[in-house]
């Protein structure tokens, strides 16, 4: 069998099984209300709970983007296993209370809690604005890369516009017969596929005979600067993504919408003590394929970061029948990696807009409540209206786009000192908090559009939320000095 | 409703961590050649083994120091 259509024969198999944990997940819901659509009625156990983090939290960037990135940077990537647990230590800060408070306070999106703590209209808005444009254009990425990496990975027997359309279809499919409750079943699979996936690529890595030290030892022969200790921009770059990425992955909106969907602390706690050992299961192996890459590629002339894992994974192919079923489930598992953390995007955002932005006017029109039911069945409107849109944008890509998708981060973490001051520090004020997040982020979009996407090393959007954490600090501790 | 044990009433946890953190950067590490242990760069084993410090703080954190009564 040819490597192309095998790889198509296994991802209808993948699809098949989605469809059928999709209809299962329908039969499961125990009514039409938001927090069994959205929430999976808050019943989310540890173990399930662990596995759609890990499969939200890794993406398909994951398992692409970062060999690239230790190909082209060396051994100073091995960072991204810091910066990915990283994540999990704002957790910890954030975690315990924010449950807590959703628990007594039936929270549905990050919207309800900070209207719950602050009371500001003006700040929700703002601050839910900010993430609402930060992750459609993360759910963009994921869909462009869906297309990329499966014409890739197929060699070619799935055209780019095949690869969006079915992938994206069938993650709408299932959501909207199930909510969160078939988002985190079909996570349990794709976070099982992204383990296996890991680990035919560790096999093949070993099964090919090339070692990390062989490797290591030819990078500090071949190209020392891969290999030496980081120069002292480099170092600050490093500082600068550990807390990036820490402050900004913890505040994305679906990881905030699965911490009020635990069944119970205890759910919580399990999942994260686990999650905390991850990054060493996940981002260590998929940095040493990266490293092991630079001698093996150091032939080819200008190979792309993002084309390295298809070209490796051609080659492992080609070696022996063990080798290429390895690199099929490697391709499976990099497919259910980018689908587990685009349907989680899209049905927290369908969630925002719909119970944030559109349900408030609803009630305002009609003077009194709004049926659940009814912003469910909007909600799922807006599941297909995002979707409709975002595929037209990635079926004819603009290079400027992907400009925009460079502000994920930097935009995304103008929400965490909101968040992380907000639960920490009672002092904090709504409006110093609003002051600072529109400060941080006119910094932050200012500098990476001008073209200063990192100063000294340091993200923009990190010099944006250092910024917004000031403003809202001196403001609170003003605005409290003038009001005694 | 309050936490019974809360993770950020251990100031101790999170100031362990910034330090493991700050040494998983290798400012500390010389700038010549480094020697190749368990086959990677020495300063990169290191940097290793202190994110690994930190995992198991965290998982111990997230086990023994928060409780929020209810599981």
């Amino acid at each position: 069998m040819e490597f192309g259509p095998a790889v198509v024969a296994a991802l209808a198999a993948y699809i098949a099984v989605l469809a059928f944990l999709g209809i299962r997940a329908r039969a499961a819901r125990a009514s039409e209300s938001l927090a069994d659509f959205y929430l999976a009625g808050r019943g989310l156990g540890g173990v399930v709970l662990l596995f759609t983090l890990y499969a939200t939290q890794y993406s398909g960037n994951t398992l692409v983007g970062y060999p690239g990135e230790a190909y082209r940077v060396g051994f100073p990537w091995v960072m991204s296993v810091g910066f990915m647990l990283a994540i999990v230590v704002v957790y910890l800060v954030m975690a315990p209370r924010l449950r807590l408070a959703s628990e007594r306070h039936r929270f549905v999106t990050p919207a309800d809690w900070l209207d719950h703590r602050f009371g500001h209209p003006g700040l929700t808005r703002i601050t839910n604005l900010v993430m609402a444009a930060a992750i459609a254009n993360y759910l963009l990425a994921q869909f462009m890369a869906m297309g990329h990496v499966v014409a890739g990975l197929s060699d070619g027997a799935i055209p780019y516009a095949a690869g969006v359309l079915v992938l994206t279809a069938a993650i709408l499919g299932y959501e909207l017969l199930g909510g969160l409750r078939a988002v985190a079943w079909t996570d349990c699979l794709q976070g099982i596929l992204l383990a296996i996936g890991l680990f035919g690529l560790l096999a093949a890595t070993v099964f090919s005979g090339e070692s990390v030290g062989a490797a290591t030892a030819w990078v500090l022969e071949n190209q020392p600067s891969k290999g030496f200790r980081p120069d002292a921009t480099m170092q600050a770059t490093w500082a600068s993504t550990l807390l990036l990425i820490g402050f900004s992955g913890a505040v994305y909106p679906q990881a905030i919408q699965r911490i009020f969907a635990a069944r119970s602390g205890a759910s919580l706690r399990k999942a994260l003590s686990v999650l905390a050992f991850l990054p060493f299961l996940t981002t260590l192996p998929v940095f040493l394929v990266g490293i092991l890459a630079l001698p093996r590629l150091s032939g080819l002339s200008g190979v792309a970061a993002d084309q390295v894992l298809p070209a490796l994974l051609r080659g492992w192919a080609s070696e022996s029948e063990w080798m290429f079923w390895m690199c099929i489930l490697t391709v499976v598992g990099v497919v259910a990696a980018i689908m587990s953390t685009a349907d989680s995007v899209l049905l927290t955002l369908s969630s925002m807009l719909a119970k944030d932005f559109v349900a408030p006017v609803l009630r305002r029109r009609s003077g009194g409540t709004v049926e659940e039911a009814r912003i469910t069945r909007i909600g799922k409107g807006f599941s297909l209206a995002i979707m409709a849109v975002l595929v037209a944008i990635a079926l004819t890509p603009r290079i400027s786009l992907w400009g925009l998708l460079e502000l994920k981060m930097e935009l995304l973490v103008q929400a965490a000192p909101v968040f992380v001051l907000g639960l920490t520090w009672p002092r904090l004020s709504a409006k110093a908090a609003l002051a600072g997040v529109i400060c941080g982020t006119l910094l932050a979009a200012g500098l990476t559009l001008a073209g200063y996407g990192k100063i000294g090393g340091i993200h923009a959007g990190l010099l944006g939320a250092m910024l917004n954490a000031g403003v809202a600090i001196a403001g609170s501790l003003a605005f409290r000095r003038r009001d005694d | 409703m309050k936490l019974r044990r809360d993770p950020l009433s251990h100031p101790w946890l999170f100031v362990a961590i910034a330090v493991l953190y700050g040494f998983s950067i290798p400012w500390w590490f010389g700038a010549g050649k480094p020697s190749i242990v368990l086959g990677l760069p020495s300063w990169a084993v290191i940097s290793l083994a202190c994110t690994f410090a930190v995992s198991c703080l965290v998982s111990f954190a997230a086990r023994r120091l928060w409780d929020d009564g209810d599981g």
